[in-house]
């Protein structure tokens, strides 16, 4: 069964009362574990396609369905309550809550969740470990690198073990080796955890890197393979 | 309910963290509530002190708590219109009550006249042993001495009488007025002593002993009013209402009846206070909803991040109202402790020098003895933790709505 599947999902922003097409007849489906990549070039429309996959944006006709539940049928709090429990994300600008050191953030989740003290303080450890952030963990976003923040997002992604990360331009703001390093932590993730990670992206590393190509234009799947 | 009461801790963290992210700000915010606050404290302890200050001076400026006369006595206060000897009924009605000092007196318009000048006054016949817990005038006696005998010779004049009559202390003075038959009476005595009051008591009132004034006046055991002090001042409108009842024929009347002029006063004071209260919750509020909702428009993204997370709106507005609980808790207990040291500061009295004299005239004393009312802080603190919370509705709902993916996509450009 797919973990995520889109029915004719439909959209249009209107941008300077200006009608932009952002989707148009767009189904996909996803099954757990699976590494996809989303590509294209930019306004192609696969943030929008991510952003309603995580129950950040709603279509205009269509549904998106995660595990089973049909995401325009729930509430605010429920989509939330689901983001929660089931997805993971990972955005361009990082977007690390800046009161928060690096531990912190990535025990943010959990302590949304109501995981204890000690379990959670030990899992954001453990996790920064592995993303080699173990010598940062008590730095502020503003005192980190832009790819250690990019690192301490995939680690808060990653903590509570969800079933799918949903990754926006997750290299964009990286040099190429920076970019390896965090493709193959995701990567290695995806295999030992069977992840499931939506990506993205326009980066060709990141494309070449996922198992499934996903390639979008004006709004619409042009190849899936 | 669960939920939002454990992530009450990470939402108290996060709320103090974010208020220290632009500390100028918050310091700004925080220095405005707790003069706010300040203003409510001290202002409500000053003007509480002068209106006790006012009261007691009305009260002790002859007025007591309640006085009874006559019927229409107070129309056109005259010998004529004098009462008989007080019956033991009388006495035992009084007796009854809460009071901790009545007297009688006699009050009637008089002539003192010297060998220069002369001045209208109002003589009082006294009972001196009473009228010493019932007024002033025993402790304002500043040269010669307050009636030491019920029956004792001698008159008692302000100083400001004493010196537009051109006279001195010790020297004769004659005393001029009706008498029950109609006929003018009049007596030489000499000035035993010299008192200092307000301008209008020392210029026009003049102190007799009762059984002189009687017999000068022809009264008998006649008198023309009591005045009296209760042992607590909450009891006046009942004590009054009671001696109607007791007293019939006689008419009794509270401070505030005989003195309407300062009851209003006081009224207006207590406006005064009500009003500097409600601006102060103003300035409070709007700071409050102008500084959040600054915040808000800044950290839009990171709402947006929050809700991403799976941050519950309804916990996101409980984390912005949070943020204005402690920001306003931490400045209102500021402005309650400042507030508090100014108090207790001048508890010993501030004088207010030159303007004191002024303040005379509408029967303040010129030294204001502010009390901390315990009551009051406590009323402060949690009216304007209880604004706080109200003013954040607003900013945090704002922040709560928003649709995440708004703010995420405005960000990335």
């Amino acid at each position: 069964m797919p973990i995520v599947v889109c029915e004719q999902l439909n959209k249009v922003y209107q941008q300077e009362r200006v009608p932009v097409v952002a989707l148009s007849d767009v189904s996909l489906q996803v099954e757990a574990g699976e590494f996809v990549s989303l590509a294209g070039p930019s306004g192609c429309g696969k943030t929008t396609l991510l952003n309603m996959i995580g129950g950040l944006d709603q279509p205009d006709t269509g549904q998106v369905i995660v595990g089973g539940e049909v995401l325009g049928a729930l509430s605010p709090g429920a989509l939330a309550d689901l983001r929660l429990r089931r997805i993971g994300f990972v955005f361009q600008a990082y977007n690390l809550i800046p009161v928060l050191s690096a531990r912190e953030n990535v025990e943010f989740v959990m302590q949304l969740q109501g995981i204890d003290h000690t379990d959670r303080r030990q899992r954001a450890e453990e996790m920064l470990a592995q993303v080699g952030l173990s010598e940062q963990m008590e730095r502020r976003p503003a005192e980190l690198s832009g790819g250690q923040q990019q690192r301490v997002a995939v680690a808060r992604a990653m903590v509570s073990n969800p079933a799918i990360v949903l990754a926006d331009e997750p290299t964009a703001n990286l040099d190429s080796s920076a970019s390896e390093s965090l493709l193959d932590l995701m990567k290695s993730l995806n295999e030992q955890q069977q992840t499931t990670f939506i990506v993205a992206t326009h980066d060709p590393q990141v494309i070449a890197f996922t198992d499934r190509k996903v390639s979008l234009l004006d709004g619409k799947i042009i190849a899936d393979h | 309910m669960n939920r939002f009461t454990g992530s009450l801790p990470l939402l108290l963290e996060l709320a103090w963290r974010n208020l220290w992210r632009n500390p100028r700000r918050t310091l700004l915010t925080v220095v405005a509530i707790t003069l706010a606050v300040m203003s409510m404290v001290v202002l409500g302890a000053f003007m509480r002190a002068w209106s006790s200050s006012t009261l007691n001076t009305t009260i002790e400026n002859l007025t007591g708590h309640i006085q009874i006369h006559a019927l229409h006595y107070m129309d056109d206060p005259g010998i004529e219109r004098s009462m008989p000897a007080l019956p033991d009924e009388g006495v035992a009605a009084l007796n009854s009550q809460p009071v901790s000092v009545w007297a009688q007196r006699v009050r009637v318009p008089a002539m003192l006249r010297t060998e220069r000048e002369n001045s209208p006054v109002e003589l009082l016949g006294i009972q001196p042993d009473k009228e010493r817990d019932l007024s002033f005038i025993a402790g304002a006696v500043e040269q010669g001495s307050y009636f030491t005998a019920p029956d004792q010779r001698g008159i008692l004049i302000g100083r400001a009488l004493m010196d537009r009559l051109q006279t001195r202390f010790g020297r004769r003075v004659v005393l001029m007025s009706q008498g029950v038959d109609g006929q003018v009476k009049e007596i030489g005595t000499p000035v035993v002593g010299v008192f200092s009051a307000a301008p209008e008591l020392e210029r026009s009132v003049v102190f007799i002993t009762l059984p002189r004034a009687q017999r000068m006046l022809g009264l008998g055991d006649g008198y023309s009013e009591i005045a009296l002090k209760l042992t607590e001042r909450e009891q006046l409108s009942d004590v009054a209402q009671s001696l109607r009842q007791l007293l019939p024929g006689l008419d009794v009347r509270t401070w505030y009846e005989l003195q309407p002029f300062t009851k209003a006063m006081l009224e207006m004071s207590e406006g005064t206070i009500l009003i500097w209260i409600l601006v102060s919750f103003a300035v409070v509020a709007f700071g409050l909803i102008n500084t959040l909702l600054m915040a808000i428009y800044e950290r839009m993204r990171e709402f947006g991040l929050l809700q991403a997370l799976g941050m519950r709106p309804g916990m996101l507005l409980l984390q912005m109202m949070c943020e204005s609980l402690l920001l306003v808790g931490v400045a209102t207990l500021a402005g309650l402790l400042l507030g508090a040291m100014i108090v207790l500061a001048y508890a010993d009295g501030l004088d207010f020098g030159s303007w004191g004299s002024g303040a005379q005239y509408f029967g303040a004393a010129s030294v204001l003895y502010p009390e901390l009312s315990w009551g009051e802080l406590i009323y402060i603190g949690v009216v304007v933790w209880c604004l706080g919370v109200v003013a954040s509705l607003y900013p945090a709902w704002m922040a709560s709505r928003r649709v995440p993916v708004d703010v995420l996509n405005r960000a990335q450009h």
